[in-house]
């Protein structure tokens, strides 16, 4: 809404004034704009405003819900207006792409604003988290509950198969990395934070979200996805304050893991017998019915209190080494009781946040600085996030008519925690440990708080006497993974008018990052290499952005204006990663590559090269021209050429268009326009746009393995083999389209209703097809396939009660989601496209024609062709591998109510969410169903046996009872059965809420404070995934698959987490 | 003029920032991260592709399953198979892996490397090359049938839906391909490999081999009715190969694959040491089937010589065992299809050695907490610890440094393979040669290797066997042969051939289809049908997946073009 870029003029004067209310309070946030021109500023927090202006100028001042106002420049110089209360006029402006500015009512596609209310002081440091359930048609979901794990952004669905759907960020006019650099697959840990972690959300002034392709055309091929447009504090410096400012905000949030709830009635075992297993189906507690803890051979007595006490799981450790030094334990008796192991696992969680903002500045020059700091301590021990953000920015005016304004930020973001990897319900399922896996299936008669865990030679220790289950606590105290990011952005505009109607602008954007990776563990683990291993790697990686823009603006006629910007742009990628992995740690506990034997270049976990380059070029040229006639109609035409250097010289240029009408009925037709309705806005918008592919996939390599093998001697042997991926020298840009329709009203003076409706679709889906190895291959990628989108995004907001009327306020505002991406055309001869990595005998999503994105495709129960389920001689069901469709994890649709009430100084909010459907490949739910530590629903009566519902292969009923065991552990869990832990998705959410205080300005005129105000706020305070198990609590706003194209998949993504908190905020 | 230099000293900057450098260029397709295929290098190329032919054989670390071999231990007894039926035994995605390293990797290089070794006179990489390919594609056809081979690792030419070829025509190439690579051992070539695994470059080891895999060809396919194959067929070449006297017949002509001890960076041990020694206990997949152990334990008045080069067992009695541990420990009674004279459980002492601890035939009950007990694999040929009665506890991660620390071999042919395939050819076809002595020539061969294999180890510990010992084993195991009728004497040839084939699955997978011999293993364990034997495996998830040309068995119990016996001819 502000502008960073101030024009000079000829014959110009600064007009200054203060803008107020109908009841005469200032208000600040007005937009003022020089009429026929981008000049504008706003008005400060007193009503104050300052702008360049020349006698005969028009002085436009709009807010949202005022009648705009305009105001000749006279003699004087100043201006001092009332604004008067008229919703009709919906003046707003926006950012729109290429920072160009726009009236609301010229746009032909929808933009959605967050204002930077809805984004600060919240206890989530990462601004994806923040904006989920604020927009329409952007469906945000975290990797796990980790503080500061990576977040997955999907806008208006999904466009492509392989390539990237995650939006463009802009900060400040520039591109900003938002990458998720992961260190090795999600199957190995999925702990890396996306980049956009490295934004203050409390230094963020307002947020657009361009959701449609004709809206963002302009940013070339990144903008495909869509575009998140932020405009820091920094960069909001448009306006001239009168005086200088300062304000502080200070919260402290405390965060809880939301656990499954335990079921206290059995212990570990099988089969209702006893056994230090890692599984919860043994005897009962209570000890009535049948008493199967006094037949264990562990069992010595029952206690005064009338448990059982058994001997300690410490005599019969195996290898009687693991237990030197803890030999006085043998002789403890061990209560068999439920323990409250996970619960006291987890710890509270405490974020602290700190904001100081300083603006001011004088008529020609003003700045901004914003200093943030975070520290976010997560629920899972071991998990800690730590941000220190610095911004400065400002603008000057010169003399010459050229305006120079820039914005530099500085982030350094550090973040660790414990390795993720995916478990499938026993241990880490890959190569590296995993923290959730362990630990949340913990069987409730083993006191995990109290025993040791690890051994005087710095080995894992555990209860089992294999001792093959690492200790959770040992991974906490010697696994560890860690970011350290210092990243640098910066920005610099240059202006020069040309005349009274063009300018020439040159912006120069700079992102660049390094980021320490690590990852790291002792010496002594069960998962991971025993020996330790140590892996730390430094990425670099940057973005050089340069545009040169020539904009004009010119009335034609009496009705008719034009708006044209012409504009050349290249965006330069680099990655640049090295790193080393060291084996075979010598002193334990020390986490240096000097203290191991064996170093390497290569990752082991994912067998590649530690150090990798990229770069990527674009160049492109665009265009964008709006024709307004009368304030009423307004056509907009855009369209860019880009050239990548991704593809070969033949494929790497694609021109792109869109057009887009709006329409103002309102306007055009008085007559209509009364208390009923306000306002209205008819548009229609098409736009399209290019993907181009990852780099280097058009040629073939040879891998080159310079240590492949180390003889019995000692001898280094290379090798070198063929890439398991065909290069294609024909791949071409994927090209999407979409058409958008929409309608914009205001009714009733009190409702704002928006709807879109839109058709998405790509072809020429660059995919990275799987081959059959047999081609000498694995995987390919070609131009293969269509997938179209289809949705409806509706927002309101209405004000039920206008405080200004009751005494108290009521506004109700909220949105609706519908879409679904259907995959229309595989290419012949493919039956599906994986999405992700899979992992083998678990289900994964695919893409199959004529059917929704990502479906689950999985093992499923062996049905005969009656339909019956087929039970094998033991009367377990058989598992038909073939894979078939097994759920859809896309919602039906989303829907969020964001009630405010304001009675007097006091503002309480919410947000409440609704997910209506959307499947969810649930293994943790498996796991701990299954492993018997939570009962289901329907909860598995343990002393009765079980005849499935089913035939033998001859056609003839089942009639082979299974024990308890039998069903809960080997059908529903280890049963290999993918199809039985498919759930529904559908989930209701209290997302946010918020209860704030204003001091009243009286109450602080003789104090120095300008302004105090104090929030008590929470998020996630309350979910229920309606048709999960109730106990198992499962989020389903949470994915194992990362940051990507994979949903509805969980390994143990961990527990959500629950926080609430206080912020103070004050200004001087 | 001002206003002009002005905006060009912008657009100069700008122009200047923008096209000056190299962010503007568009010609950055070749990947800094890999080489350029025109760098490659023949003798690279060898290394991997005999290091791939080690990994399709004892597959590679850190994988859940370890190739060929393994997949064909399970059916047979020697290892345990989960079950609790054969459908269930493996899932089509078990064999991803496997097709991948053979057809994407192997395969694809060996197509590469040949043009360039051509070029330049290298013909003896080639003809190693050839060997090796014939090796691996007619395993392809042993485990699952009709594969593809003719449109094989043509991806690069288009083709990316290979259609199948039938196993004879693949055995037919295969030969071929033997056939060519004798004759390019023979040529003069312009530098040997520098590093061959196999054998340091020696051309007349290399041509044995070859002249060996077709003993091994001709034997396979004696069933056989497909055009060029069948038992004239057989006899004739065999006989052709016996008097040609370039077979593998002396241990120092053994076709293994030496690992290292390296374990990390990368791990160069033998994959199944890493499995057994590594970390969190022995792998799942770890457990010797009792019956194998209780074959050599057990069914001769002494146990076999090879037993504590094989096994090591962590307990000597199982006392401290329960049903939590083993839970038939406790069950007296046996399954109604089970016989008496089978061990069931445990594998008894009868001949004195207690604590062999393995799992049933299919056994699919959830992996106790048994790490202590289990008997892991020892010495030979994955490199592990000696058995010499020290009942040590080798299961944890202290263990990783035991016995040879994985300089294990991958037994592929070795000599004594050689006089159980001439024995079996000269009862059962009538070849060159009496079946007796290449029987006794094989257990004795067979026995050296192993003793001299371990001999570092278990040299001075008093459990090394004496030749004495040796001597009465082989006595008992002739007079018994003698004392048997044919289907008797197969069946001891086929045992001892199962005993010397410890980690080589494939030749047990296949002479046990060819066969039927041993017809006395045991049977299921959790019920009485498991339905039909694996007589071919499931194809490759992904490549039924993703190739059109092929679809996935209903069941993996289709025969392989060789196997022309009967429905139920083995379970």
């Amino acid at each position: 809404m502000c502008l960073s870029i101030t024009f000079a003029h000829a014959q110009e004067k600064t007009v200054t004034g203060t803008v107020t209310d109908q009841g005469g309070v200032p208000l600040p946030g007005v937009n003022i704009v020089v009429q026929g021109t981008v000049r504008g500023t706003q008005s400060d927090f007193d009503g104050n405003y300052a702008i360049e202006a020349s006698e005969g100028d028009v002085l436009v001042f709009s807010y949202l819900g005022q009648r705009t106002q305009q105001r000749t420049v006279g003699a004087g110089s100043t201006i001092d207006v009332q604004m008067e209360e008229d919703a009709s006029q919906l003046e707003e402006v926006v950012v729109t792409a290429q920072g160009i500015v726009r009236e609301k009512r010229s746009l032909g596609y929808s933009v959605s604003t967050v204002a930077s209310d809805k984004v600060e002081s919240r206890p989530e440091a990462d601004v994806a988290r923040v904006l989920n359930g604020k927009i329409a048609g952007v469906n945000i979901t975290s990797n796990n509950g980790m503080s500061g794990s990576g977040t997955n952004i999907i806008i208006r669905g999904y466009s492509s198969a392989t390539q990237s759907n995650q939006p463009l960020f802009i900060v400040d006019g520039i591109p900003f990395d938002s990458g998720t650099n992961t260190q090795t697959n999600f199957l190995d840990g999925n702990t890396e934070s996306s980049r956009f972690l490295d934004l203050d959300p409390n230094n963020i002034e307002s947020v657009s979200v361009l959701k449609g392709l004709s809206a963002t055309v302009l940013y070339g091929n990144r903008g495909r996805n869509g575009v998140i447009l932020i405009t820091t504090k920094g960069a909001a410096t448009g306006d001239t304050p009168s005086k200088t400012e300062v304000s502080v905000t200070q919260s402290v949030f405390m965060s809880n893991a939301v656990l499954p709830k335990f079921q206290d009635n059995y212990g570990g075992g099988f089969h209702q017998g006893f056994g230090y297993f890692f599984s919860n189906w043994g005897p009962r507690f209570d000890r009535t019915d049948d008493d199967g803890i006094a037949t264990a051979a562990q069992y010595i007595r029952t206690g005064s209190n009338g448990l059982a006490l058994l001997q300690h799981p410490f005599n019969f450790i195996a290898d009687p080494t693991l237990i030197a030094g803890y030999e006085d334990l043998l002789d403890d008796e061990y209560p068999y009781k439920p323990y409250n192991g996970v619960e006291e696992f987890f710890r509270t969680g405490y974020v602290y946040s700190t904001s100081v903002n300083v603006r001011g500045g004088s008529e020609k020059v003003n700045f901004n600085a914003n200093y943030g700091r975070t520290e976010d301590i997560g629920v899972t021990p071991g998990n800690k996030l730590l941000r220190n953000n610095f911004s400065l920015g400002g603008n000057a005016t010169l003399s010459n008519n050229f305006t120079v304004s820039g914005v530099f930020n500085f982030a350094r973001t550090g973040y660790k925690s414990p390795p993720n990897a995916v478990s499938t319900g026993s241990g880490a399922a890959f190569n590296g440990s995993a923290i959730f896996g362990d630990v949340l299936y913990t069987p409730r008669s083993v006191d995990l708080t109290n025993l040791p865990f690890q051994a005087v030679d710095g080995r894992s220790l555990y209860y089992r006497s294999g001792n093959d289950i690492q200790n959770p606590y040992w991974t906490v105290a010697n696994s560890k993974t860690s970011q350290e990011t210092d990243r640098f952005t910066g920005n610099v505009s240059m202006s020069y008018a040309l005349n009274d109607w063009m300018n020439l602008t040159y912006r120069v954007g700079l992102d660049t990052y390094t980021e320490l990776n690590l990852y790291g563990q002792n010496r002594g683990g069960v998962d991971g290499p025993t020996l330790g291993i140590l892996r730390t790697s430094s990425v670099r990686n940057s973005i050089w952005n340069h545009d040169l823009i020539l904009s004009a603006e010119k009335k034609l006629s009496e009705d008719l204006s034009l708006n044209a910007t012409l504009g050349a742009n290249s965006r330069r990628d680099t990655y640049a990663q090295d790193g080393i992995e060291s084996q075979g740690q010598l002193v334990f506990g020390v986490l240096e590559h000097f203290n191991f034997t064996t170093p390497s270049s290569v990752n082991s976990f994912s067998g590649t090269s530690l150090n990798q380059n990229f770069e990527e070029n674009l160049v492109g040229i665009y265009l964008d021209a709006t024709l307004s006639y009368k304030d009423l109609l307004y056509l907009n035409v855009v369209g860019r050429n880009d050239w990548s250097s991704t593809l070969e010289r033949e494929n790497n240029s694609l021109f792109y268009p869109g057009a887009s009408l709006s329409f103002i009925p309102t306007t055009a037709f008085p007559a209509i326009q009364g208390n009923v309705l306000n306002y209205a806005k008819l548009r229609v918008g098409y736009g399209s746009s290019a993907g181009f592919p990852t780099p280097f996939n058009t040629r073939d390599v040879l891998t080159l393995g310079a240590r492949t093998f180390v003889d019995a001697n000692g001898n280094v042997v290379s090798g070198n083999t063929v890439s398991d991926v065909l290069g294609n020298r024909d791949l071409s840009p994927e090209r999407v389209q979409e058409l958008e329709v929409g309608v914009d009203t205001r009714l009733f003076n009190r409702l704002n209703l928006n709807v879109s409706l839109y058709q998405k679709s790509t072809t020429d889906l660059i995919t990275n097809r799987t081959l059959d190895s047999s081609t000498g291959f694995r995987s390919t990628f070609v131009n293969i396939g269509e997938v179209e989108t289809k949705g409806v995004e509706v927002d309101y907001d209405l004000n039920l009660l206008r405080e200004s009327e009751a005494g108290i306020g009521f506004n109700l505002a909220g949105n609706f989601t519908a879409s679904e991406t259907i995959v229309t055309d595989l290419a012949e001869g493919t039956n599906n496209i994986l999405l992700t990595f899979a992992v083998a005998g678990e289900a994964a999503n695919y893409a199959v024609e004529g059917r929704p994105f990502g479906v689950l495709l999985g093992s499923t129960i062996q049905r005969d062709d009656n339909g019956n389920k087929v039970v094998g001689p033991n009367g377990r069901y058989l598992v038909n591998n073939n894979i078939t469709e097994i759920g859809d994890p896309n919602p039906d649709w989303t829907t969020a109510l964001i009630p405010t009430i304001t009675f007097k100084n006091f503002t309480l909010s919410a947000n409440l969410q609704y997910r209506h459907g959307g499947d969810v490949y649930s293994v943790t739910t498996a796991g701990l169903i299954g492993r018997g530590v939570v009962d289901s629903d329907d909860p598995i009566d343990r002393e009765s046996n079980y005849i499935l519902p089913g035939v033998f292969e001859n056609g003839s009923p089942n009639n082979v009872a299974i024990s308890s065991t039998e069903f809960g552990f080997n059908t529903l869990f280890a049963g290999g059965i993918n199809e039985v832990n498919v759930f529904d998705g559908t989930t209701i959410r209290l997302q946010e809420a918020a209860l704030g205080y204003s001091i009243p300005k009286k109450m602080l005129e003789k104090t120095p404070f300008g302004s105090l105000s104090f929030t008590l706020s929470g998020t996630n305070l309350w979910y229920k995934a309606v048709n999960f198990p109730d106990d198992v609590r499962y989020d389903t706003n949470s994915s194992s698959t990362g940051v990507g194209n994979g949903q509805g998949i969980d390994f143990f993504t961990g527990p959500s987490t629950r926080r609430y908190g206080l912020t103070v905020r004050a200004s001087f | 003029m001002k206003k002009i230099s002005n905006i060009l000293s912008l657009l100069i900057a700008a122009l200047t920032v923008m096209l000056g450098c190299e962010s503007t260029s568009l010609d950055v397709v070749e990947s800094p991260n890999a080489l350029n295929p025109s760098q490659a290098s023949v003798d690279f190329f060898l290394n991997q592709i005999q290091l791939m032919t080690a990994q399709i054989h004892s597959g590679e670390e850190g994988r859940a399953e370890n190739g060929l071999s393994q997949f064909g231990m399970e059916p047979v007894r020697m290892q345990h198979g989960f079950g609790p039926t054969y459908r269930e035994n493996y899932d089509p995605s078990d064999f991803d892996r496997v097709w991948d390293n053979v057809y994407a990797r192997a395969l694809i290089d060996i197509r590469t490397m040949n043009p360039l070794a051509e070029e330049a006179g290298q013909f003896t990489h080639i003809a190693i090359g050839q060997i090796l390919e014939a090796y691996i594609m007619m395993s392809m056809v042993d485990f699952f049938g009709d594969v593809p081979y003719s449109e094989a690792a043509k991806g690069g030419e288009g083709i990316l839906n290979p259609s199948v070829d039938s196993g004879a025509s693949i055995y037919q190439a295969a030969d071929q391909l033997l056939i060519d690579a004798i004759a390019n051992l023979n040529k003069d070539e312009t530098s040997l490999p520098t590093n061959d695994l196999f054998y340091d470059g020696n051309e007349g080891q290399w041509r044995k081999v070859a002249n060996t895999m077709r003993l091994k060809l001709y034997l396979q396919t004696r069933l056989a009715s497909a055009d060029g194959f069948g038992a004239s067929a057989s006899t004739a070449r065999i006989n052709e190969l016996i008097n040609g006297g370039q077979l593998i017949l002396d241990p120092s002509d053994d076709f293994l694959f030496q690992w290292g001890t390296n374990n990390a960076s990368p791990d160069s041990r033998h994959p199944y040491f890493d499995a057994n020694y590594d970390g969190a206990g022995p792998s799942s997949d770890f457990y010797t089937s009792n019956y194998y152990m209780n074959l050599m334990a057990n069914q001769y008045g002494e146990p076999d010589p090879r037993i504590r080069y094989y096994f090591y067992r962590q307990q000597s009695d199982f006392s401290g065992a329960d049903v939590v541990t083993k839970e038939c420990v406790t069950e007296i009674s046996l399954p109604a299809w089970w016989d008496s004279s089978e061990p069931y459980c445990l594998v008894p002492a009868t001949n004195g050695l207690s604590g062999y601890w393995g799992r049933n035939h299919l056994d699919d009950d959830g992996i106790p907490p048994d790490d202590a007990f289990r008997t892991l694999h020892g010495t030979y040929p994955v490199g592990g610890p000696f058995d010499d009665d020290s009942f040590r506890n080798v299961s944890g991660s202290g263990a990783i440094n035991e016995g040879l620390v994985g300089a294990g071999i991958s037994p592929i042919l070795m000599s004594s393979y050689t006089y159980f395939m001439l024995a079996e050819a000269a009862l059962t076809l009538n070849t060159t040669g009496n079946a007796r002595d290449y029987l006794e020539t094989g257990i004795r061969q067979s026995i050296g290797t192993v003793v001299d294999f371990g001999a570092s180890l278990a040299s001075g510990t008093g459990y090394e066997p004496t030749t004495a010992a040796i001597d009465n084993h082989i006595a008992e195991i002739l007079a018994n042969y003698d004392a048997g009728d044919d289907t008797d004497k197969l069946r001891i040839i086929v045992e001892q051939y199962f005993i010397a084939l410890w980690c080589n699955g494939i030749e047990a997978y296949n002479t046990y289809r060819r066969t039927g011999q041993p017809d006395n293993l045991t049977p299921a364990f959790t019920t009485p049908d498991p339905g039909p034997f694996l007589r071919s495996m499931w194809y490759s998830q992904t490549a039924a997946d993703s190739n059109t040309n092929i679809v996935q068995k209903s069941a993996p119990s289709t025969p392989v073009f060789w196997d022309t016996n009967a429905d139920g001819f083995v379970d």
